[in-house]
C-alpha cells in the first residue's frame, strides 16, 4: 500500500524558520554593532569632559594665581606709599581671587568625586570615625571634642567615600559655631530595621529650616561669616546616595545641628 | 664662574616673572633660561638649530616643567628626555598647579625628580627656589 503525505507546507514552514533565524541572527549582529559604537561614543564624551574640566581648571586659575600674586606682591613691596583705602582694596582682590581658586578646586573636586568608581562592601564605620579622629589635629582638643559612641555597626559602603562624607560632616560640625565657642560633637549609630543610620550632632549655630534643602545643593552657603564654599554637604548627599543610602538634617536656628547618613547595614560576619 | 643652568618650560609669561622675580630675592646659584612650550625645549636639549652651540646653551643641569604647556605637553617632553642617553640623567621638577595625586603618580612613574605645587601666592616663590636648589647636582 502506498501512502502519500504532501510535505509542501512544511518545507516552507522550514525555510520561514530557517530565514527568522537568520534575520534573527542579523538583528543581533546589528544590535551589538549599534551598542558598541554607542559605548565608543559615550566614553570617548567622558574623556573629552574629563580632558575639558583639566584644561579649563587649568586654565581659569593661572590668572587669578597672578591676580593674587601680583596684589600681594604690590602690598609687600609698596603698601607703606599706599592710603588705607588702597591697601584694602588690594587686600580685597587677592582674598576674593583666593576664594574663585577654591571654587575651582572644588568644583574639580565634586565632578572628580562623581566620577570615581564606588565598588561596595561591609566598611567598619567607627574605625573609619575613631582613624579621622586620630589624625585630624581639628578634630581634637583643644580645637574641638568629638565623641564618638559605640558600638556601631558596619554598614554597605565604600571606605574612601564613606571617610570623605563623614570628614565633611565633621568639618561642617567643628566650624559653624559661635565665635569663641569649642565645638563639641557626638556621633552615634541607630539601628533602623536593615538600616544603619549614624548621626552627627553639634552645638553650633544651626540651620534655619527653610533652608535644610538648599544645603546640600552646590555652591550654597548659608552662613557667609564662616569660611567655605558650599560644596561640602553637596558632595556627601551625591556620594551617600551612589551608596544606595540618603542623608538628612534636623535643626533649627541657634540650637545646633543633627546631620544623619543611613545606609544599609553590613554583615558582622 | 659660569652659573648652572635650569631650564625652565612655561608659557604663562605671568608665572615666568614671577620666578625671576623670586630669583632676585632668593640667593639662588643658577641661571634660568626659560622654553615657551615644550617643542622649543626639546630643541633645545637636542642642541637643534639656533641651539647647536653648547657654549652658547649648554645643557641645563635640571628642568623646571610645567605639565600644561603647548605643541609638546609636560609629560611628553619628560617621556622623551627619559628616552634620550645624553638625557636621562638630567633631574626634572614638575612645577604645576594641579595638585591631583595622579598627576603626581604619572609624573613620578614616568621618571620625574620631584613634583613641586605651584603656590596660589606666587610671592612664596623664594623658599620654593631654595628647595628647587637642594635638587640641583653637586659639584
Amino acid at each position: 500500500m502506498l501512502a502519500l503525505e504532501d510535505i509542501t507546507e512544511r518545507r516552507h514552514l522550514e525555510v520561514s524558520l530557517r530565514d527568522a533565524h537568520a534575520e534573527l541572527r542579523e538583528y543581533a549582529a546589528r544590535l551589538e554593532q549599534v551598542v558598541a559604537a554607542r559605548t565608543k561614543d559615550l566614553k570617548d564624551t567622558v574623556a573629552e569632559l574629563e580632558h575639558f574640566s583639566y584644561t579649563i581648571t587649568h586654565d581659569m586659575r593661572a590668572p587669578l594665581r597672578a591676580m593674587r600674586s601680583f596684589a600681594t606682591m604690590l602690598l609687600a613691596e609698596s603698601g607703606h606709599s599706599l592710603d588705607p583705602k588702597s591697601r584694602e582694596y588690594l587686600q580685597r582682590i587677592a582674598t576674593a581671587a583666593d576664594r574663585m581658586d577654591q571654587l575651582i578646586l572644588d568644583a574639580l573636586d565634586y565632578s572628580k568625586t562623581m566620577r570615581a568608581g564606588l565598588p561596595l562592601g561591609v566598611v567598619d564605620a567607627e574605625a573609619i570615625l575613631r582613624g579621622m579622629l586620630e589624625t585630624y589635629p581639628s578634630f581634637q582638643l583643644p580645637l574641638a571634642e568629638i565623641e564618638v559612641q559605640g558600638p556601631m555597626p558596619t554598614v554597605l559602603g565604600n571606605a574612601s567615600g564613606l571617610t570623605q562624607c563623614f570628614s565633611n560632616l565633621l568639618s561642617n560640625a567643628v566650624k559653624f559655631v559661635r565665635p569663641g565657642q569649642v565645638p563639641h560633637v557626638r556621633v552615634w549609630s541607630e539601628a533602623r530595621g536593615p538600616l544603619a543610620r549614624i548621626w552627627f550632632e553639634d552645638e553650633g549655630i544651626g540651620i534655619p529650616f527653610q533652608s535644610h534643602e538648599l544645603i546640600f545643593e552646590m555652591f550654597q552657603r548659608i552662613d557667609k561669616q564662616h569660611e567655605g564654599t558650599g560644596i561640602g554637604l553637596a558632595i556627601v548627599r551625591k556620594v551617600i546616595e551612589r551608596m544606595g543610602g540618603q542623608v538628612g538634617v534636623e535643626s533649627s536656628e541657634g540650637r545646633g545641628s543633627r546631620f544623619w547618613v543611613e545606609l544599609k547595614a553590613g554583615d558582622r560576619t | 664662574m659660569k652659573l648652572p643652568r635650569v631650564l625652565y618650560v612655561e608659557d604663562d609669561e605671568n608665572d615666568v616673572f614671577f620666578i625671576r622675580h623670586a630669583m632676585k630675592s632668593a640667593r639662588v646659584r643658577y641661571e634660568l633660561v626659560v622654553a615657551v612650550d615644550g617643542r622649543e625645549a626639546q630643541d633645545y636639549l637636542a642642541g637643534k638649530d639656533g641651539y647647536a652651540d653648547r657654549t652658547l646653551h649648554p645643557l641645563p643641569c635640571l628642568v623646571l616643567l610645567d605639565l600644561n604647556v603647548p605643541i609638546v605637553p609636560g609629560l611628553e617632553l619628560l617621556r622623551w628626555m627619559r628616552e634620550q642617553p645624553e638625557l636621562v640623567s638630567i633631574p626634572v621638577v614638575i612645577f604645576s598647579a594641579s595638585g591631583q595625586g595622579c598627576d603626581r603618580e604619572h609624573a613620578r612613574s614616568m621618571g620625574a625628580t620631584d613634583y613641586l605645587l605651584k603656590p596660589g601666592d606666587m610671592t612664596k616663590l623664594p623658599s620654593l627656589l631654595e628647595q628647587l636648589e637642594t635638587l640641583l647636582p653637586q659639584g
